[in-house]
C-alpha cells in the first residue's frame, strides 16, 4: 500500500504532466499566420473585405486596430488583427501586443500596402538571394483613393510574389 | 488698473497667438521640414525611439516608438505615450486640419506624395505618385536625405 508521502509525490507528478499538456494545448491554440508574404497578403485581403462588410469596423490605413468614435478603425494589417487573430472590437491593439513572429508579419503587411515590397519580404525573413530580385518599391494606389484598385493591386502583387516563391 | 474684462481679452489674445504659433504649416514642404526637426528632437529625448510603424506606442523595449507624424504629435500636439491622432481629435485636443496634416505626414514618410497631398486637400497634378524614401530603420541619415528630397520636389512646385 502506498504511503501518504508516495501519494503526495504521485499527485505532484500528475499535476506536472497536466501542466505540460495545458502548455502544449495553449501553444497549439494560438492563432498563426502564413509564413510566406504572398499567402499572408491573401489572408489580409480576405480580412480587409470582412472589415469592409462588418458593422462596427472602419478601414483607416493610419490605425492598426483602434476603437474610435464607436467603431474599430483598422488598416490592412489591422484587419488581420481583428479577424485572423480574433481580437475584440473594443481592444486597442498594435503589432507589439503580439509575439515577435506575428509582430513582424503585421509590419510586413504595413510595408507592402505602401508598395515597399522589399522591406516587407525582408521582415518576413525571405532569403537574401530572393530579396535581391525584388524592387525597392512599387507604386500602389492608396486604399482611400480607390479601395477596389488597391485590393486588385494587392492580389496582383501576391500572385507575382507567389510565382517568385516569396 | 486693468479691469477683469480687459484681462480676459488679453488672455484670449494670448491664447490665439499661442494657437497660431502651434499651428502646423499649410505648405507640405514646410510641414515635412517641421516634422523632420521634431524627429531630431525625438532622437535626443530619452525614452523615445523613431519607428515609422507607430504613431506613439510604448513597445516591449519600454520605449515609446514614434513615426514622422508621431514626432509632431508628441512635440507639438501634447500627446502623451500611446495617444494617437484619432484619440486627440476625439478629445478635441487637435482640430481636423491638424489631424489631416498628421495623416499627410504618414503618407510622406513612405514617399507617397500624391496621397499625402490629397490628405491636405491639394490636387497633385504634375507630380510623381511615389518617391523613394529609405526606411528610418535602414538608415536615419538616408531617411532624412530622402525626406528633404521630397520637401524639395514639393517646394519646387510652390507647395
Amino acid at each position: 500500500m502506498a504511503t501518504l508521502e508516495e501519494i503526495k509525490q504521485n499527485r505532484e507528478d500528475l499535476q506536472k504532466q497536466v501542466d505540460a499538456i495545458d502548455k502544449v494545448i495553449e501553444e497549439l491554440s494560438k492563432p498563426t499566420l502564413p509564413d510566406t508574404l504572398h499567402e499572408l497578403m491573401l489572408v489580409a485581403i480576405d480580412d480587409l473585405e470582412r472589415a469592409e462588410e462588418t458593422n462596427g469596423y472602419k478601414v483607416s490605413m493610419g490605425c492598426w486596430h483602434e476603437p474610435l468614435n464607436g467603431s474599430c478603425h483598422v488598416c490592412f494589417a489591422g484587419s488581420v488583427i481583428a479577424f485572423s487573430l480574433s481580437t475584440g472590437r473594443n481592444e486597442d491593439k498594435a503589432p507589439c501586443d503580439f509575439d515577435c513572429g506575428i509582430e513582424h508579419k503585421l509590419e510586413a503587411l504595413d510595408y507592402v500596402r505602401s508598395g515597399l515590397v522589399k522591406d516587407a519580404a525582408e521582415g518576413m525573413g525571405t532569403a537574401t538571394t530572393l530579396l535581391s530580385t525584388l524592387p525597392e518599391s512599387l507604386e500602389v494606389v492608396d486604399y482611400h483613393q480607390d479601395p477596389v484598385k488597391f485590393k486588385t493591386q494587392m492580389r496582383l502583387i501576391a500572385s507575382w510574389l507567389g510565382a517568385l516563391g516569396v | 488698473m486693468q479691469t477683469l474684462k480687459e484681462l480676459e481679452e488679453q488672455k484670449a489674445e494670448l491664447e490665439k497667438k499661442i494657437a497660431e504659433a502651434k499651428r502646423l504649416p499649410d505648405k507640405p514642404s514646410e510641414l515635412i521640414r517641421v516634422a523632420l526637426e521634431d524627429v531630431k528632437k525625438v532622437e535626443n529625448t530619452p525614452g523615445y525611439k523613431v519607428n515609422l510603424h507607430e504613431w506613439n506606442e510604448v513597445r516591449r523595449d519600454g520605449l515609446c516608438h514614434v513615426c514622422l507624424g508621431g514626432s509632431v504629435l508628441v512635440q507639438r500636439c501634447g500627446a502623451k505615450n500611446g495617444e494617437s491622432p484619432g484619440v486627440l481629435l476625439e478629445q478635441k485636443r487637435i482640430d481636423h486640419e491638424t489631424y489631416r496634416k498628421l495623416y499627410a505626414l504618414d503618407y510622406f514618410r513612405w514617399g507617397n506624395v500624391k496621397a499625402g497631398l490629397d490628405e491636405m486637400g491639394i490636387s497633385s497634378v504634375d507630380l510623381p505618385g511615389q518617391l523613394l524614401v529609405t526606411d528610418y530603420k535602414n538608415g536615419p541619415a538616408a531617411f532624412f536625405h530622402d525626406m528633404e528630397n521630397v520637401a524639395r520636389v514639393l517646394e519646387a512646385r510652390g507647395l
